[in-house]
């Protein structure tokens, strides 16, 4: 802190209105504040300068410290213008409050205040303006002191020394470090000082600003005691830390032990010897020394306890070591003092496998049974671990299978050697051989191991004919937990079990452990893999026997399937349903258990679902639209998620299977129904029928007519002679019947009709005449042969009414009878003149008929206009039917038939044909 | 009970100090040693020859005979003689490594002789006054030099020897106390 004239402050302050016209330093001397110091200070000053201050404050300090409460004095010199009432004090242009001072005299003001906050402040002692003098030499009459505000410095704690050795002495270069303690500002900074006495000899030091320091000295004061003390001051005073006092090997950290080697020695495979190499002379510093060792396989340090090492030793032999391991090892070193010295860093590594040794415990010996190539029989599969202390490298296992039953045989005594192929191994485990055993034998297994250096105890397994099994463990359990699988079991309910054994068994992998007879709650040792179903078995081992095993299907974590089941459809899709089928999911693609499937469907917008329980692989999908393409999948579900299958596409039918054949057969029937009624109907009707569409024609032949004209034996033609005498004979007789056939046989119950309704019509001739417009119809329409019959009929009508031949022979009827169907006008009868020969075969035949025609021939008479006019019609529609008649007639002409008949007209025909034309 | 602790605590106190003053005795001896070796090189012939052996100038039953505060007087003296004798040595010695090691010897002897003086504190004796530097008289020749330059070497390490079997007797009676 200072104090300074008003100038000097005058740009800092700013609390001055006009320059000051004098300022000086008045003083540099130290801080006591003792007012009676001041006044020979005083004195001096005032002759020392021209411009003169009017005030002076006191005292002149370094720095003050925040927290405590300051007191200043102003003084007023040279001038008895002012008094100590006419001077106040500013903290940072803030007016200290008249309360805080104290006059002393008429010339002197104190103020006492409070210093808080860390920063700096200047303390002014300044005039009222009480006159012009004070006014215009207003930097004459201020004086300030500044504020260097700051914190005592605290006592530094925790001194500590190391003196590091550097080649083969102890380095002189000591290093210090202390915890500094307590605050300080930026203008009251701490310092220390790192202070070393060597006892009854010299004195170092260093200063510094931080928290450590090194001290060079001439030499290691080695054997020599040391004071080390840390020294903490800043301007407001200084403090010491506590005297480290210690000799100098206390503060000594050497290098690591050089050096160190294993030694293994053959004959003694549980031992390892170490050897080291100080790493400073002993006549400079005494030393002991920490080993540590752990084999290659735990990676955790086994510390050799400190009570079990001698001082200055260079050698330890290691002990109770397992044979045939990798073990590293480390030392270090430090002043054997107790309490002196630090720790060395640790050697390097130093290496070596212990000799091989003995197998010293017996191989884990297991077996894997499966089914036998036929009922009565096991395949059983012996595997084999090393034992746990193999104690070196399994060369070979060494097996003798004791069959129970055949005791007295040596052959199954022998040992057999089975040599290891580490190659071969399967997971630490070697497959030592298979047998096939009958349900019924039991038989002894008993395995060695062996190594360089000897064979192990032999391990025993005891297999019990298949029957003689005992039971399983019950209530198995298996569950994961913390990256592990768990079980838990109950015992047998029968014989207890002295052991059990754990398998457990996925698509690649198989591994066992074995648990004692307590063991309830076990973890599998075993590197297990996720989303892998392992198959976790426990067998129950009653003394060497194994028992019946129990098995649960565990996962270690289980996550959604690789894949989704492939969907496809079962048979064809319906119109509304469609039978779904699944494939499983491949068990390695499963990765977990599936807990449901969901089948999804969509035809375009909404896609529905439906979740079916794991154990189903077919499902029906109902309420289908039909013809409708479907899009359909399958996604199954584990508790680790879910995977979707492929789309499988099918489109819905039109139309139901059997719908169409349905319809087609109700159609079927439908019509079937209408025919047969219609037929029915038709039958039952038959009269209304006929009398609707054929009107009655009274029968000639039960006319009385008939019986009236007997002489006229005519058939066909008859009627035309018959209509000359007026009387008609229709023939419906057998002959008619046949020459139907040959034209129309269907035509034939008509025809049959149409004769009889000629019969009739000749009843009423008037009216069958004025039917031959009809026929002409007829005619015309090809085939019609109902018209044409029924022309014919008419027209025979006609014929036989107007016709005038009379008189006509009888043997001329068969061949026109034969051809009457195209011409039943009067041709008939110029055939039988032209052929009477051809008549004569069927003249017992027609015989018949002429005793029937004359019945009908004897129809009505016309008149012979109206005979002329038929005859002309009929000549017309006579020759219009003989042009087609030949080819007709022809053509049933070549099959010779035992119908006598067909020849006949066909011949018959030329010569109507002939006759027919002159006429 | 206040003077029994006081005494155990002064008599721990006593046996570190003697323990330590033993050690760096031993380990001047050492030092010295190593030192001797080197300078005798310095030094040439005839001194640096095996049989060069000229008789100690101590007799030993006389040693024995005194008492403790006596014999520790008698180190006292010796060794602040002796460390002037080193001192000077080292000041006149030409090789630097051989001069550096001799100054550093000094030190290690200038802490014995602290070493004994608190011993002698500790066990309660007054200290010997401070006995005139020894100085050698510079009409001396280049042999002279180096006959008393051994000589201070040889006498400087009978006494480290002597006084390691001081402290070790000094400690054995203390701990029969």
């Amino acid at each position: 802190m200072r104090t300074r004239s008003c100038t000097y402050l005058y740009e800092v302050t700013g609390c001055l209105s006009s320059p000051c016209r004098s300022a000086r330093p008045l003083m540099e001397s130290g801080g006591g504040a003792a007012m009676l110091l001041l006044v020979p200070l005083l004195v001096c000053a005032l002759p020392a300068g021209g411009n003169k201050n009017y005030l002076l404050t006191a005292p002149d300090i370094q720095a003050v410290e925040i927290g405590t409460d300051f007191t200043a004095s102003c003084m007023i010199i040279d001038t008895d213008e002012i008094t100590a009432d006419d001077l106040y004090w500013n903290v940072s242009q803030t007016t200290v409050p008249r309360e805080r001072y104290t006059k002393v005299n008429q010339t002197t003001l104190n103020v006492t205040i409070h210093i808080t906050g860390e920063k700096l402040e200047w303390l002014f002692c300044l005039c009222k303006k009480v006159s012009s003098n004070v006014i215009l030499n207003e930097g004459r009459f201020c004086h300030g002191i500044m504020l260097q505000k700051g914190y005592r410095p605290m006592r530094p704690e925790n001194v500590s020394c190391e003196a590091l050795q550097a080649g083969q002495q102890i380095s002189p270069t000591i290093t210090c470090s202390w915890a500094a303690a307590g605050r300080q500002t930026k203008e009251v900074p701490t310092k220390y000082t790192l202070m070393l006495k060597v006892v009854s000899s010299e004195t170092f030091n260093v200063s510094t600003e931080g928290t450590s320091a090194s001290l060079t000295l001439n030499i290691f004061p080695n054997f020599m005691e040391l004071e080390i003390w840390v020294v903490a001051h800043n301007k407001l005073g200084t403090i010491e830390s506590e005297r480290l006092r210690r000799e100098a090997g206390f503060f000594v950290k050497t290098d690591p032990p050089a050096n160190v080697i294993f030694i293994s020695e053959t004959s003694f495979p549980t031992t390892l010897l170490l050897n080291w190499s100080r790493p400073i002379k002993i006549q400079q510093i005494g030393l002991i020394y920490e080993i540590r060792f752990c084999s290659n396989y735990s990676h955790e340090w086994t510390y050799v306890p400190l009570s079990d090492m001698n001082k200055d030793i260079q050698s330890f032999r290691l002990q109770y070591l397992q044979p045939d391991t990798v073990y590293v090892c480390q030392v270090r070193c430090k002043n054997d003092k107790e309490g002196y010295g630090y720790w060395s860093e640790w050697s390097s590594n130093a290496t070596e496998r212990t000799p091989e040794d003995r197998p010293k415990s017996k191989p884990d010996l297991w077996k894997i049974t499966s089914d036998g190539d036929n009922a009565i029989e096991r395949r059983v599969q012996f595997i084999c671990k090393d034992p746990v202390f193999s104690n070196g490298r399994i060369t070979r296992f060494e097996m003798k299978v004791v069959d129970q039953k055949d005791r007295g045989k040596n052959g199954s005594w022998v040992w057999q050697s089975i040599p290891v192929n580490r190659s071969e191994a399967h997971g630490g485990a070697v497959i030592l051989r298979e047998i096939r055993l009958a349900d019924k034998k039991s038989v002894k297994v008993f395995v060695t191991a062996t190594n360089s250096v000897g064979k192990s105890d032999p391990a025993a397994l005891f297999i019990p004919e298949k029957a003689h099994e005992l039971g399983p463990v019950e209530d198995l359990k298996v569950w994961p937990r913390g990256g592990r699988l768990w079980l838990d079991w109950k015992p047998p309910g029968g014989a207890a079990a002295t052991e059990y054994v754990v398998q457990w068994v996925a698509a690649d992998q198989m591994d066992w452990q074995r648990e004692n007879r307590s063991s309830r709650l076990v973890a599998i040792k075993g590197d297990l893999k996720k989303f892998v179903c392992y198959t976790v078995s426990v067998y129950p081992i009653y003394s060497g026997w194994t028992g019946k095993s129990a098995s649960v299907q565990a996962f270690l974590e289980q996550s959604a399937p690789l894949e989704g089941p492939a969907v496809c459809l079962s048979g064809k899709p319906g119109r509304n349903e469609a039978e779904l089928m699944w494939t499983q999911i491949p068990l390695s693609r499963r990765q977990g258990f599936i807990t449901n499937y969901t089948i999804s469907y969509t035809s375009g917008s909404q896609v529905h679902t439906v979740v079916v329980p794991p154990n189903v692989s077919s499902y029906t999908l109902t309420s289908l639209l039909g013809n409708t393409k479907y899009d359909v999948w399958i996604s199954a579900a584990t508790v680790g998620g879910s995977s979707k299958g492929f789309n499988h596409s099918f489109t819905t039918l039109k139309y139901a299977p059997g719908e169409i054949e349905f319809i087609v057969v109700g159609v079927s029937l439908g019509f079937l129904f209408v025919f047969v009624m219609t037929m029915l109907l038709c039958f039952y009707k038959k009269d209304a029928i006929k009398r609707n569409f054929w009107p009655q024609i009274p029968n000639p032949g039960e006319s009385t007519i008939g019986t009236w004209s007997p002489e006229c034996p005519l058939k066909t033609e008859t009627p035309k002679e018959n209509c000359l005498s007026g009387i008609s004979v229709l023939d419906v007789d057998v002959c008619d019947g046949k020459s139907v056939f040959e034209e129309d046989k269907a035509g034939l119950p008509l025809k049959k009709d149409k004769y009889l309704s000629e019969e009739h019509s000749s009843g009423i001739g008037g009216s069958s005449c004025m039917s031959s417009p009809r026929q002409s119809v007829s005619d015309s329409d090809e085939g019609g042969d109902m018209a044409d019959t029924t022309a014919s009929t008419v027209q025979y009508s006609s014929v036989v009414a107007s016709n005038g031949y009379k008189g006509q022979t009888p043997s001329s009827q068969p061949q026109q009878q034969a051809v009457f169907s195209r011409s039943e006008s009067t041709q008939p009868l110029l055939d039988c003149e032209e052929n009477p020969d051809v008549s004569v075969p069927e003249g017992s035949r027609q015989s018949q008929r002429f005793l029937r025609h004359p019945r009908s021939s004897s129809h009505a008479n016309r008149d012979p206009a109206d005979i002329d006019r038929l005859l002309e019609t009929e000549r017309r529609e006579a020759l219009e039917h003989l042009d087609f008649c030949p080819l007709e007639e022809d053509a049933e002409q070549t099959p010779p038939t035992d119908e006598q008949s067909a020849p006949r007209p066909a011949s018959s025909y030329m010569p109507q044909l002939g006759g027919y034309r002159p006429q | 009970m206040v003077t029994a602790m006081d005494s155990s605590h002064s008599l721990a106190s006593e046996r570190s100090s003697i323990e330590s003053t033993y050690e760096l005795t031993k380990y001047l001896e050492y030092q010295l040693k190593e030192i001797k070796d080197v300078y005798l090189t310095y030094l040439g012939p005839p001194f640096n020859e095996k049989d060069f052996s000229p008789p100690a100038a101590t007799r030993l039953e006389l040693w024995h005979g005194l008492e403790n505060q006596a014999r520790l007087a008698q180190n006292q003296k010796a060794y602040s003689v002796l460390l002037a004798a080193v001192r000077e040595l080292a000041r006149s010695t030409l090789c630097p490594s051989l001069k550096t090691s001799l100054l550093h010897f000094c030190t290690g002897l200038d802490g014995l002789l602290g070493s004994i003086s608190a011993l002698m504190t500790t066990l309660g004796y007054t200290l010997p006054p401070s006995s005139a530097n020894m100085r050698m008289r510079p009409t001396m020749n280049d042999f002279a030099r180096k006959v008393e330059g051994f000589w201070i070497l040889r006498e400087l390490q009978s006494w480290l020897w002597r006084s390691a079997k001081d402290f070790n007797r000094l400690k054995k009676r203390l701990r029969a106390h």
